[in-house]
């Protein structure tokens, strides 16, 4: 059990490549932290920084109280999964599970103890003789979970440990791993790409791009209050739309179309009468039932749908306002074809103006 | 360095360092990885100290060998004494390769990670160590031998419980034992040239190491000319990474989709989509090699 500090953190390869830029943060004990974010952002840089498996260019980290810089990677008492089944192919599951406690030198009973204890956790008591070539790809990670499980470290890092299996089991492993989270309680840092798994999974999601921190929140804050438009974008699938316009005496202007700004909104757009801003509306903040667009007249518009993908109980609208495309997110009781004329209505109360040089929410 | 280290202390080195008892041997190695064994006995205590102190960066006995064929193995491929075909084929048996690793961090246990190894590639008789940090084993390809299709699992194994990062190189086979020392410095050469070249590049297989070696000194404004031929799909990082696994899937779509994770239809989408935006048709042999080589040093140019 620890929390984890990061205080200023950078990490620059041979001189020049800048991977992680003044990176701070407090992780809580027992929390499930996500850092989430496009290929190349940092995540696995700076969770190799925290492993021991990359030294810190500059700045601090602290495990409970100790500052480990210097603190050699075995002594961290942290636990590693990542994206392969890091597995012995030769060894049945037991001896998997108990090669790294034999290798710090454990009594044969109390290995035999945690392997068996972890082994129940995972479903895996059923398999212990079984060879890793045996079981499928969920089997697999769970053994290598538990590999990390047995240490019982402080910590667990986990580095997109589910992107190797199907879309089908990788949504029941991220059930799984929750689970197994709020029964050990363990420190975690978990790190993917998909916003989905962040969403679903974190205490507190860290949102990266160019080795720098965006946004630190709970998923649904981060949701609900992205910080820029980057965030906004990233988080939530489909993506907000950005449509770019002018704010003219308490309407946004958008080509020919008029919306008005609810006073809440306006009074933080003060400085910005007469700029160009940029909206930022979720797909599901575009409404088309007839009876929300009439009691929001002042943010209606008609446009013409390219395409209605159907989803299932909701569908995907693409549109154009103002030649910007956008995609709005409608129940699927409407029939609705692309090339159709179609009344929407924005939910203004729901939107976010962001600057439109610095990409930043105005707030 | 060593060289004249030999030539200033060649009463103390003898020329079988298997005639010193153990305890009295001093093996120092150079940055290249050659070494030289001392007689501690015919050194003052003081060139003993600064010798070691300068050098050496191992515990001596780890490096020559437990079995009588690890024994035989480092003097003809580290030691570079005389080769004995014979007395090499009474214990060990053709074909087998070479798997060369570099570990970068601090073992604890050379041991251990030794077993961990032999576990990794079964039929491995011999775990031989350069230095303390560089080794490498001799896996016999007999009928107990088996490809293993997933390296990149075994490298993230050996971090999950040693908490070190490491490069591999498989080598070739070797089916003449003949060859051994010629095969090995070719390719014990190779691998120190290549290996951190690419740095996000974990694992060489046979040949696959030459096109890195080939790139390495290439002029930038050279480097600069052929990534042009990319510039259409630069951006799109997904749509490279793909087309790099067709091409190392020998263009067979369903194998490379299988690697990816995703539909066989949906590959053959994004080869179209690089083959339309490029109009570089990798279906062609000569212009899937060109990609490649672009490919190998595109990573280079990002990384370094
Ligand atoms: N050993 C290294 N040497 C030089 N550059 C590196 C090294 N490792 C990573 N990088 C670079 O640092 C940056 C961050 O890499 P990192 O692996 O942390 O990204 P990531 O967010 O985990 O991405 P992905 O989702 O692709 O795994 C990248 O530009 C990468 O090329
Ligand atoms: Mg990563």
């Amino acid at each position: 059990m620890a929390d984890i500090t990061f205080k200023g953190l950078y990490k620059i390869f041979d001189g020049d490549v800048t991977a992680v830029s003044d990176f701070s943060l407090d992780i809580e004990d027992k929390e499930f932290i996500v850092f989430v974010g496009p290929s190349g952002c940092g995540k696995s840089t700076t969770l190799r920084m925290v492993a021991g498996l990359e030294e810190i260019t500059k700045g601090e980290l602290y495990i409970g109280d100790e500052m480990v810089n210097d603190v050699a990677p075995k002594d961290r008492d942290i636990a590693m999964v990542f994206q392969n089944y890091a597995l012995y192919p030769h060894m049945n599951v037991y001896d998997n599970m108990a090669f790294g406690l034999k290798l710090r030198k454990f009594k044969k009973a109390e290995i035999d103890d945690r392997v068996r204890n972890a082994a129940k956790i995972l479903g895996l008591t059923e398999m212990l003789d079984r060879k890793p070539k045996a079981m499928s790809g969920g089997q697999r990670q769970r053994v290598a979970l538990g590999r990390a499980i047995v240490r019982n470290p402080k910590v667990f890092l986990m580095d997109e440990p589910l992107s190797n299996l199907d879309a089908k089991l990788r949504v029941q492993m991220r059930a799984e791993i929750t689970k197994l989270h709020q029964r050990l309680q363990t420190t975690t840092i978990y790190v993917t790409h998909d916003q989905t798994e962040a969403m679903t999974m974190a205490t507190r999601i860290v949102v990266m791009k160019d080795g720098l921190i965006q946004q630190v929140g709970r998923p649904k804050d981060i949701y609900d209050y992205p910080d820029n438009v980057f965030v906004g974008g990233f988080i939530g699938s489909p993506a907000m739309n950005f449509l770019a316009g002018k704010l003219k005496d308490g309407f946004f202007h958008l080509g020919d179309h008029k919306i008005k700004v609810p006073e809440g909104k306006l009074k933080l757009l003060g400085n910005y009468n007469n700029k160009d801003i940029i909206l930022g509306i979720r797909p599901e903040d575009i409404h088309d039932e007839p009876v929300f667009i009439e009691a929001s007249e002042h943010s209606s518009f008609e446009a013409e749908i390219d395409v209605a993908e159907l989803m299932g109980s909701e569908t995907y609208l693409y549109s154009k306002i103002d030649n910007q495309d956008f995609i709005a997110r409608v129940d699927s009781r409407t029939d609705i074809n692309g090339g159709d004329k179609l009344k929407m209505a924005m939910d203004m109360n729901k939107c976010h103006f962001f600057d439109i040089e610095t990409e930043l929410r105005i707030r | 360095m060593l060289n004249r280290l030999k030539k200033n202390y060649s009463f103390a080195i003898p020329s079988n360092s298997q005639d010193i008892p153990p305890s009295s041997r001093l093996t120092v190695t150079d940055i290249e990885g050659t070494r030289l064994t001392f007689d501690k006995r015919k050194l003052t205590e003081d060139e003993a100290t600064l010798l070691d102190t300068l050098f050496n960066e191992k515990e001596t006995d780890l490096f020559h060998g437990k079995t009588k064929l690890e024994q035989l193995l480092y003097d003809t491929l580290l030691n570079k004494q005389e080769l004995n075909t014979s007395e090499l084929e009474n214990h060990l048996t053709t074909p087998f390769r070479f798997i060369y690793f570099t570990v970068k961090g601090t073992l604890g246990n050379n041991e251990q990670f030794e077993e961990a190894m032999k576990s990794l590639f079964p039929t491995s008789p011999v775990c031989l160590w350069r230095n303390k940090s560089e080794g490498f084993l001799v896996q016999v390809i007999d009928e107990h031998f088996e490809e293993e299709n997933d390296e990149e699992s075994i490298i993230d194994t050996i971090t999950s419980d040693f908490f070190v990062q490491i490069i591999l190189y498989i080598g070739s086979p070797i089916t003449s034992m003949n060859n051994i020392q010629t095969h090995f410095n070719w390719e014990t050469s190779v691998f120190h040239i290549v290996r951190g070249f690419s740095p996000t590049k974990r694992i060489f297989h046979e040949h696959e190491i030459v096109p890195y070696f080939l790139l390495k000194d290439i002029p930038d404004e050279t480097i600069k000319i052929t990534l042009e031929k990319l510039e259409p799909v630069m951006e799109d990082q997904t749509l490279i990474e793909s087309v790099k696994v067709y091409l190392e899937c020998n263009m067979n779509t369903t194998l490379a989709a299988k690697k990816l994770y995703m539909h066989r239809n949906s590959l053959q989408y994004r080869v179209d989509k690089f083959i339309e935006k490029t109009s570089i048709d990798i279906k062609r042999f000569p212009n899937a090699v060109a990609v490649y080589l672009m490919f190998v040093l595109l990573q280079q140019k990002r990384e370094l």
